[in-house]
């Protein structure tokens, strides 16, 4: 691993964190729709045809006129507008950080998705609990892990040794970002559990 | 792993996302500030007084085909054209970066050229792979990272592996492959539950 380190670096920043593509192939494709449009609007004005929606002296009149169109109409368009362009700056300057975690080992670099986590975490708390493994939920952010457990009912759960199990567990996962481990018991128990 | 730029694509959505706030707050400022409103009557209207007249003073020559206008909606339309291509080179440069070779060696060894493509890597160990019951499907690629080649062994776990297992499982696969290669390339181990891990059974195997 250390021959390659930067090359290594590169790889899991890149498996980590969102590319973005998504957001930007959208608009891309919602500009090309727009450009095709006002070519043919205007290809059609040049033949002397009537245009598809609006001719060119139609759009700018349009843009002209929006002073003297409905207040509350135009505002509520603008505020959307704002909105979604806001939600773009966000979406283009925030991390991105995908659902997933590294690992340490000493070949490849390892990226594990939250899931497989939970997954796990969820076997191990439902074995150590005495439950079947539908009856563990897990929840796995970028800093926690978040055991609930439904117990069956009438029985009383060892909090503190599913506490212990999972949290002997994250260790033995070796996580490059370790997790806080949390166990919560559902107050309603299931019969059958 | 792929070469996807992915500044450019923060850039562009960024730019987007500029444009669309300025013409949403341009147009709530219209309809909610009076005073803005005023000025902005009075500038569409020379802008328009304006463009017309750029207009009205390039018609095309007589003699052209049946069109009638101004031959500045060309220079338009010749925009419109660049622009739409560069946003389709664009959308079409994202998810590239894979490579058919893993190793090539020219006049390097003693008995000539050495060409090992990626087919031989992603075989070797998506076989050894296959047989190994904690796991749903394997799934290997080939990249080139900063001029190296790189493998991305993509794998979907059964349900309720530990990610720790699945890792090591895979890391043997990759230094017997190491072994067979004679040399060490920087790979991904890229583990997922997704929908398959999902509906099969909790495994049993420890």
């Amino acid at each position: 691993m250390t021959k390659y380190r930067s090359t290594y670096q590169r790889i899991s920043r890149r498996e980590l964190y969102s590319p973005r593509s998504v957001a930007a192939i959208t608009l891309a494709i919602l500009a090309i729709a727009a450009c095709l449009w006002l070519m043919i609007e205007i290809v059609l004005n040049l033949l002397g045809r009537p245009g598809l929606l609006a001719t060119p002296a139609g759009m700018a009149g349009a843009v002209a006129g929006v002073s003297s169109a409905p207040p509350v109409f135009v505002g509520g368009l603008g505020l959307t507008g704002a909105l979604i362009g806001l939600l773009l700056l966000v979406v283009a300057v925030t991390p991105g950080r995908r659902s997933r975690h590294l690992l340490e080992t000493e070949r490849a670099a390892t990226i594990v998705d939250n899931e497989v986590i939970a997954s796990a975490l969820a076997r191990e708390a439902a074995r150590v609990a005495g439950l079947a493994p539908d009856n563990a939920r897990v929840t796995v952010t970028p800093r926690s892990a978040t055991v609930h457990l439904t117990p069956t009912s009438g029985t009383a759960i060892d909090q503190q040794a599913v506490l212990t199990a999972v949290r002997e567990q994250i260790e033995a996962f070796g996580l490059l970002r370790s997790l806080h481990a949390k166990v919560v018991v559902v107050s309603t128990g299931r019969v059958g559990g | 792993m792929n070469s996807t730029n992915r500044i450019l694509n923060r850039i562009f959505v960024f730019l987007v996302g500029l444009l669309v706030l300025t013409g949403g707050a341009t147009l709530a400022l219209v309809a909610l500030v009076p005073l803005v409103r005023d000025s902005w009557t009075n500038a569409t209207r020379v802008g328009i007084d304006r463009a017309t007249r750029w207009l009205q003073a390039t018609p095309f020559p007589e003699s052209l085909i049946p069109v009638s206008g101004s031959w500045l909606w060309l220079i338009v339309l010749a925009a419109g054209v660049l622009l739409i291509a560069v946003l389709v080179t664009f959308c079409l440069r994202q998810g590239q970066g894979h490579t058919g070779r893993i190793v090539s060696l020219n006049g390097k060894t003693s008995s000539g050229a050495v060409v090992i493509e990626s087919r031989v890597a992603e075989h070797a160990i998506q076989d050894a792979l296959t047989n190994r019951p904690e796991l749903v499907a394997s799934h290997v690629s080939t990249y080139r990272v900063k001029n190296q080649s790189a493998l991305k062994v993509a794998i979907t776990c059964r349900r309720g592996i530990s990610p720790r297992e699945a890792s090591r499982i895979v890391n043997e696969v990759l230094f017997s492959f190491d072994n067979l290669l004679g040399l060490q390339l920087p790979a991904l181990v890229q583990i997922s539950g997704g929908f398959r891990a999902r509906t099969t059974n909790a495994a049993r195997i420890r």
